[in-house]
């Protein structure tokens, strides 16, 4: 699979990013870029620290009626270099195990 | 500045629901100069043993009766108010009692905030809450007392909560209503000060607000010296069940936090080393309780639709309430049912899908892992579920039964679980109080 860089865009005065409302929305505005036939690397920007809570859930609202969950686990990845990696993985593993 | 008035959508419903028939047990009187009326709140007194009643000397201490200002004296602040408004009065009402007031806990002071807001803010009528003496030619309100522990009529110091230390409730006072700062009134939804430890905000309802409103608030509890691990547990709370009242309830909700020194004991058992109290209250303005959207999926909706997804554990539901059914009561009634149910990991979202019900994971492995002593509980519509460790335990599949047993399919939960008031929450209140070591 090919890597496939997407920015996700965030207001300037959020460095927590929290819950699925959010998620939605930072879906709407990136998944014109998105590919599922390659692996997309989330790329955050560096004003976001952390990403809590149900971001996920809202953020694969729509492609999870499509894929499973083992799907988008192998098909979406993040930027290790960006500040809310940690965060990140955390609540992506909480999104797919609890799924 | 926030606009808050424009925010804030749906503020009737809290007062309406709290404008009872029955008319409360307390007395109200015009004053003979007839532009204030005042009304003797009847509430419960309780004993405060061993109160510090001298700030240079700590041994100083004596058993205080006072009157406790609970969410159902609340009620009774709101019924009056609108009894008063309804005979047309613009007049100022004083609620008072002869002793001191203690608000019974932190969702109290934050909702008694509000309520004053509201009815100065919608209504345009001033109340106030003090202690007074009434005699035959005079009413006399007490603001301050020689010994440091009366503001504005409350009861503060060790035997107080976290919110009233910082509430403008302790210089809104009738006495001083003519040189009265008004933008005072606006610290009731929205507020920060870190010197006195507190923030409280309301969140609108745009896609990133609540994101916002976490970031601010893990900004405030980074000045307030609690270490990363607690800042990360506390967020992960707020941003679990602030969004999540905002979505489910679609609708504002207002977190409140304040930090408040604390003791831990050392292995000896001396109360030696230093900690924070963070005490965390959300709620929002929904008419939806915490099991309303859960029950229309799992009983209503359900009968066009099979699921798929976590068919297993709807299906357990379903057997469980054919079981609680048999020994409803008036205090374990359907709609305790209903919040119970919240707490099973499934998500209230519309339609069958694989995802969802963390927020509330989230929210009892926090409390577990980080409330020491158990203040916390969850109220929706007129029930609370308390948040024990003793009750919050899960069987091996993650049912929670509010019980010893930790048996949600097969046992009720336990009497002291459930508790009733007559005060109506129409969307979903969480008082919470985590327990961390200074950083």
């Amino acid at each position: 699979m090919e890597k496939n860089i997407i920015e996700v865009n965030i207001p300037d005065n959020v460095t927590i990013v929290a819950g699925p409302v959010p998620g939605r929305e930072a879906y709407r505005l990136c998944k014109g870029s998105i590919d599922i036939e390659e692996r997309n690397i989330l790329r955050f920007p560096p004003h976001v620290k952390q990403i809590i809570g149900s971001f996920f859930t809202g953020f694969f609202e729509e492609l999870s009626k499509s894929m499973t969950t083992g799907e988008i686990a192998e098909h979406f990845g993040f930027d290790s270099n960006m500040p809310s990696y940690e965060s990140a993985m955390d609540s992506f593993s909480r999104y797919i195990s609890n799924n | 500045m926030k606009d808050i008035n424009a925010m804030l959508e749906n503020t009737e419903l809290l007062i309406q629901k709290n404008t009872k028939k029955k008319k409360p047990k307390g007395r109200g009187k015009w004053l003979p100069f007839g532009s204030v009326y005042i009304y003797e709140l009847n509430m419960e007194t309780v004993e405060i043993k061993e109160v510090p009643v001298d700030k240079e000397n700590a041994d100083a201490k004596e058993n205080i009766s006072v009157s406790l200002f609970t969410l159902e004296t609340l009620a009774d602040v709101i019924s009056v108010t609108n009894e008063r408004i309804r005979k047309g009065t613009k007049f100022p009402i004083v609620f008072y009692s002869r002793r001191y007031i203690l608000p019974s806990d932190n969702l109290t002071v934050s909702l008694l905030e509000y309520v004053i807001y509201y009815f100065y803010k919608e209504k345009n009528i001033e109340i106030y809450i003090t202690r007074g003496v009434l005699s035959k030619d005079s009413f006399e309100v007490r603001i301050h007392d020689e010994k440091n522990h009366l503001c504005n009529g409350f009861l503060y110091g060790t035997a107080s909560s976290g919110f009233l230390m910082t509430s403008f409730l302790l210089s809104w006072s009738v006495a001083n209503k003519k040189k009265q700062d008004e933008s005072l009134i606006d610290n009731a939804i929205s507020f920060r000060d870190d010197q006195l430890r507190r923030y409280k905000t309301l969140i609108g309802k745009g896609p990133w607000d609540a994101s916002i409103a976490v970031s601010e608030c893990q900004d405030f509890l980074s000045h307030q010296k609690v270490n990363p691990e607690g800042i990360k547990a506390v967020m992960d709370v707020i941003g679990e069940l602030a969004p999540n009242a905002i979505e489910h309830g679609n609708t504002n909700c207002i977190v409140d936090l304040s930090c408040e020194d604390c003791e831990f004991p050392d292995a000896d058992g001396n109360y030696t080393r230093k900690g924070i109290n963070v005490s965390l209250v959300i709620w929002d303005f929904s008419e939806k309780l915490l099991g309303t959207d859960l029950n229309k999926k799992i009983f209503i909706d359900s009968m066009e639709q099979d699921f798929k997804h976590k068919a297993e554990r709807i299906s357990t539901i379903r057997q469980a309430w054919e079981f609680h059914k048999n020994y409803l009561t008036d205090e374990y009634n359907a709609d305790d049912f209903n919040n119970v149910m919240a707490f099973q990991k499934i998500s209230g979202r519309a339609g069958d899908r694989p995802d969802g019900g963390l927020g509330i994971s989230t929210l009892i492995e926090r409390v577990q892992q980080y409330t020491k002593e158990n203040y916390c509980y969850v109220l929706s519509g007129y029930g609370a579920l308390r948040l024990d460790h003793e009750f919050t335990g899960s069987d091996a599949e993650g049912y929670i039964g509010f019980n010893a047993l930790k048996d949600f399919k097969g046992h009720i939960p336990d009497k002291d679980a459930v508790s009733k008031t007559k005060f109506y929450l129409p969307g979903v209140a969480y008082n919470l109080c985590f327990n961390f070591l200074e950083e």
